[in-house]
């Protein structure tokens, strides 16, 4: 064994971990060379003077110290410890953050459904409104998009126009209620026609029998905020004139329009454009019949007062000029156009230039009307 | 109080099972050796008793993951170790636990006289100079096995080596030590 060999053993041959035979080897081989017997010598003080150093005691109240600590950790736990070690005890704590959340989903949902319905109505109506509206609005119109509800406001005001007699109410109960015309009763019938209370009451009570029922022509109506006061009378609300003779002789019309809630302006693109003017007041009473004026009265003698004040109000509020659109389909655009002609003067017509996609035709989807309502010139020769 | 004869095993069951005072003998049975071992990782009085207090508290809330699988010696020895090598790591300069050292080193051995006394004293610090210097994985391994006489199968346990790597860290660390202490241990052999 040489020098080296003896080098790399020293340490265990100084712990006396080598086997008999070679810390037998290294014994000889230290003892006859004094190169190795020096080095193995400095290694064997090193080894004493380190573990001739003195054990040290812990400081003075060193396990006091410990146990202090340890007695502020364990009275008070970790937020870990607290939250899930103890569950047991924590139970009812638990149970009530997890029924909270359960309430607050179920509230965040019943809030959220309602939006969402008005969002996929929007985003479905041709005559959608941009989605600045209020909650509010968007419940509006979502009541409007619904099939003729009957306390709408174009309907409510449909029904209060109806002061005429029977064979001219009876269209407008139709219309009101959105039956076919074809479906018109007999004559005698006609003239047990109601009162406009009673209309009203009784479209009502129909309404809410039968089942939804969904108008064969249908007309969404969209106007600006003055159309709300109701005061028109005309199947379009054009004024308190009301041609009903002139309705009478709208005979071929398959079915009346109906009506429905105003919905907010938006920028949209009207497929035709007409210009009407309101006939004057006065040439109403001249061309109504002598049974129509019985019977209005007796109807404004039912009416409620306020259908007075707005008739009053009505001269004023006519005086302005009114933009309105309505939706029609394409097959009912002739009808539609004929009731327009009986209810007012039209001035003008004018088709708009489609800047919709090809596949968007007008057969494919309803017509949007815009119409101007222009004030009743006296100079207008009446009809 | 919990008795002092019952062994580890027990005290850390007691504890396990919430018996807060089994923890304050194990402490009292294990302070010393910790605060050694850790002061001589360390070299500073005061940076062993916080870092010892440290271990124990660590060990403490450690002790629900504690298995029974090892002695709670070697495990406690470890946690030790982790702390030590860590505040070692952190302490900025070496000269500045050489300072403290000089500060703080106790004298456990009154009775020899003056002369004795402070050659003896010098050694050490020149020994726990040369701990100091050292690699932390060879002062470890020294300290455990040379100081604190762990068995070779429990240090290659507590560093989780194999025992052959042990020895072979052992003669490198007395080596690496013994050149470290050359200067003065042939100074003093000139003066002797």
């Amino acid at each position: 064994m040489n020098c080296e060999e003896v080098a790399n053993h020293f340490s265990d041959y100084l712990d006396k971990s080598l086997d008999t035979a070679t810390m037998t080897r290294v014994a000889t081989h230290i003892i006859a060379c004094p190169v190795c017997r020096a080095e193995s010598n400095d290694l064997a003080d090193c080894i004493e003077q380190v573990a001739g150093l003195p054990a040290l005691d812990a400081p003075l109240g060193f396990a006091q110290r410990v146990m202090a600590h340890v007695r502020e950790i364990e009275a008070k736990p970790t937020i870990w410890q607290w939250l899930f070690q103890s569950w047991s005890k924590k139970t009812p704590l638990q149970a009530t953050a997890v029924v909270m959340v359960a309430v607050l989903a179920v509230f965040l949902y019943q809030k959220e459904e309602p939006l969402k319905q008005n969002d996929s109505m929007l985003f479905t109506s041709p005559s959608a409104a941009p989605t600045a509206s209020t909650g509010k609005e968007r419940t509006k119109t979502r009541e409007s998009l619904t099939p003729a509800p009957l306390d709408s406001p174009a309907e409510k005001k449909l029904q209060a126009t109806v002061q005429a007699p029977a064979e001219v109410a009876k269209p407008l109960a139709d219309v009101a209620s959105a039956k076919p015309l074809s479906s018109l009763s007999a004559p005698s019938e006609q003239s047990q026609a109601p009162t406009p209370l009673r209309a009203e009451v009784e479209s009502r009570l129909e309404e809410k029998t039968e089942a939804p029922r969904k108008p064969p022509i249908r007309a969404l109506e969209v106007t600006t905020g003055r159309e709300a006061s109701g005061v028109s009378s005309g199947m379009f609300g054009f004024g308190p004139s009301l041609p009903l003779g002139e309705m009478r002789q709208l005979a071929p019309r398959s079915a009346p329009m109906a009506l429905e809630n105003s919905l907010p302006l938006g920028d949209r693109t009207t497929d035709f454009e007409f210009v009407v003017r309101r006939r004057a007041p006065q040439r109403k009473d001249q061309a109504e019949s002598a049974s129509v004026d019985s019977m209005r009265q007796s109807a404004e003698a039912d009416a409620a007062p306020s259908m007075a004040a707005r008739r009053s109000a009505a001269p004023k509020i006519e005086s302005f000029a009114e933009i309105r659109f309505y939706n029609v389909a394409p097959e009912h655009f002739e009808i539609f156009k004929k009731e327009l002609a009986a209810e007012t003067n039209i001035e003008s017509e004018a088709k708009a230039v489609a800047k919709e996609k090809p596949a968007a035709t007008p057969a494919d989807r309803p017509l949007l009307i815009k119409v101007t309502i222009l004030p009743p010139d006296s100079a207008t020769p009446s009809r | 109080m919990v008795s002092e004869a019952i062994s580890d095993a027990e005290c850390v069951q007691k504890l396990q099972r919430g018996q807060t005072d089994a923890f304050e003998t194990l402490v009292r049975r294990h302070e010393k050796t910790i605060f050694n071992l850790v002061y001589r990782m360390l070299g500073d009085y005061d940076e062993a008793a916080e870092t010892s207090q440290e271990v124990f508290l660590s060990a403490y809330r450690a002790i629900g993951q504690f298995r029974g699988e090892s002695n709670f010696s070697t495990w406690l020895y470890r946690i030790a170790l982790n702390h030590a090598t860590t505040r070692r790591k952190n302490l900025s300069t070496r000269q500045q636990r050489n300072v403290s050292l000089e500060m703080t080193e106790p004298l456990s051995d009154p009775q020899p006289g003056p002369a004795e006394t402070m050659e003896k004293k010098e050694i050490r610090e020149h020994v726990q100079k040369a701990l100091n210097n050292l690699a932390p994985d060879d002062a470890t391994v020294i300290v455990l096995r040379d100081l604190q006489d762990v068995p070779y199968e429990e240090v290659a346990q507590l560093l989780e080596i194999p025992v052959g790597t042990v020895k072979s860290r052992l003669h490198r660390a007395r080596q690496a030590l013994k050149s470290e202490l050359a200067s003065y241990f042939y100074a003093g052999r000139k003066a002797v």
